[in-house]
């Protein structure tokens, strides 16, 4: 952590009919830091992330994005400044190639334009970058995905799930593309289950359970938390 | 102040056109029936909903919402370029009549 949260949602609440998913979660981003949110399926990883990316509406609660408070947030305000979604559901179009994609991205944020070439060979995609993303196995898919946010070059990216069904070289190659981002100063959260991987690239982990969220700190305490490994790990003693 | 950020020039031809395909299909079956030549102002406000609407369904098949919105295109400027053909196409048949 080296400055003070790019992006805190507060005590945010949703409800999906009678079922209450968040109940008080709180994130916070910081810039230059991994921030990794953990929890078993349908704990509300993903509905937390949209809620703090501006996509959904939370119940209640409060997102605060580079001093800015929101009450409701929009994606795409919160994306002027400098926020980059990355959904579970898939970012980019099927039919179009992602060099067309990233040449839409340029043309609204020419910054990138000098990242392009930097991003594809970072996440292995040179060869790839022509073709139809469709025509893409999940995996180049997905990393087709990241080179986009890699290439918008955010002050803050939420990630969900970004390593489901990568194979181990590929998620190296996402970590490392993450790593790179953090070090340039974004505030980095990623979700997910594949937790080896999600604990090797993080710098904090938070724990979502019961609606709630919890701050366990840095990767390395985690293991000790007891019951943190009980409830989510499965291990135990 | 609100900033309306446009989609970039390839997306928005698309949404136009896929809006512009949907109306003239729409207005072409609505033609075939009877006292289709002449239609009452809901009907044609009927059209246009329809129009925008699948243009804007066949998007999201594509992921543009998301893609545009990380972007900085807000969801309604999107619906409002869905809506534009639509709108001058059916003012425009009025006014031929």
């Amino acid at each position: 952590m080296t400055d003070a949260a790019v992006l805190q949602a507060n005590s945010i609440g949703k409800r999906f009919g009678r079922r209450r998913v968040l109940s008080a979660a709180t994130l916070i981003a910081h810039p230059g830091s991994i921030t990794v949110l953990l929890g078993r399926n349908g704990a509300g990883k993903s509905t937390l992330l949209k809620i703090a990316a501006g996509w959904w509406r939370a119940d209640y609660g409060v997102v605060i994005y580079k001093s800015a408070r929101y009450r409701h947030p929009r994606l795409a305000d919160l994306a002027r400044r400098g926020l980059f979604f990355l959904p579970d559901g898939g970012l980019l179009d099927p039919l179009r190639s992602l060099r067309r994609q990233m040449a839409a991205l340029v043309a609204r944020f020419p910054a990138a334009r000098a990242r392009v070439a930097h991003v594809l060979e970072l996440l292995d995609l040179e060869s790839l970058a022509d073709h139809p993303v469709g025509s893409l196995s999940g995996g180049e898919w997905r990393r087709a995905e990241v080179a986009l946010a890699v290439a918008r070059q955010p002050e803050c990216l939420l990630a969900d799930e970004p390593y489901r069904g990568i194979a181990p070289a590929d998620a190296e190659t996402l970590s490392a593309a993450f790593r790179t981002l953090a070090g340039e100063g974004s505030a980095v959260v990623i979700t997910g289950h594949d937790v080896p991987i999600l604990l090797g690239v993080a710098d904090q982990v938070i724990w979502q359970t019961a609606g709630t969220t919890r701050y366990l700190g840095s990767p390395d305490t985690v293991e000790t938390h007891d019951q943190f490994r009980r409830e989510y790990l499965g291990r135990w003693p | 102040m609100t900033v309306v950020v446009l989609p970039p020039a390839a997306f928005l031809g698309r949404i136009v056109g896929r809006s512009a395909i949907a109306w003239g299909a729409l207005r072409g079956v609505v033609g075939f029936l009877p006292g289709g030549a002449d239609l009452a102002v809901r009907t044609s406000l009927l059209l246009i909903v329809i129009a925008a609407w699948l243009a804007l369904f066949f998007g999201r098949r594509r992921n543009e919402p998301l893609f545009l919105a990380n972007l900085g295109v807000r969801r309604g400027v999107i619906a409002g370029c869905a809506l534009l053909v639509p709108v001058l196409g059916e003012v425009a048949v009025r006014i031929v009549r």
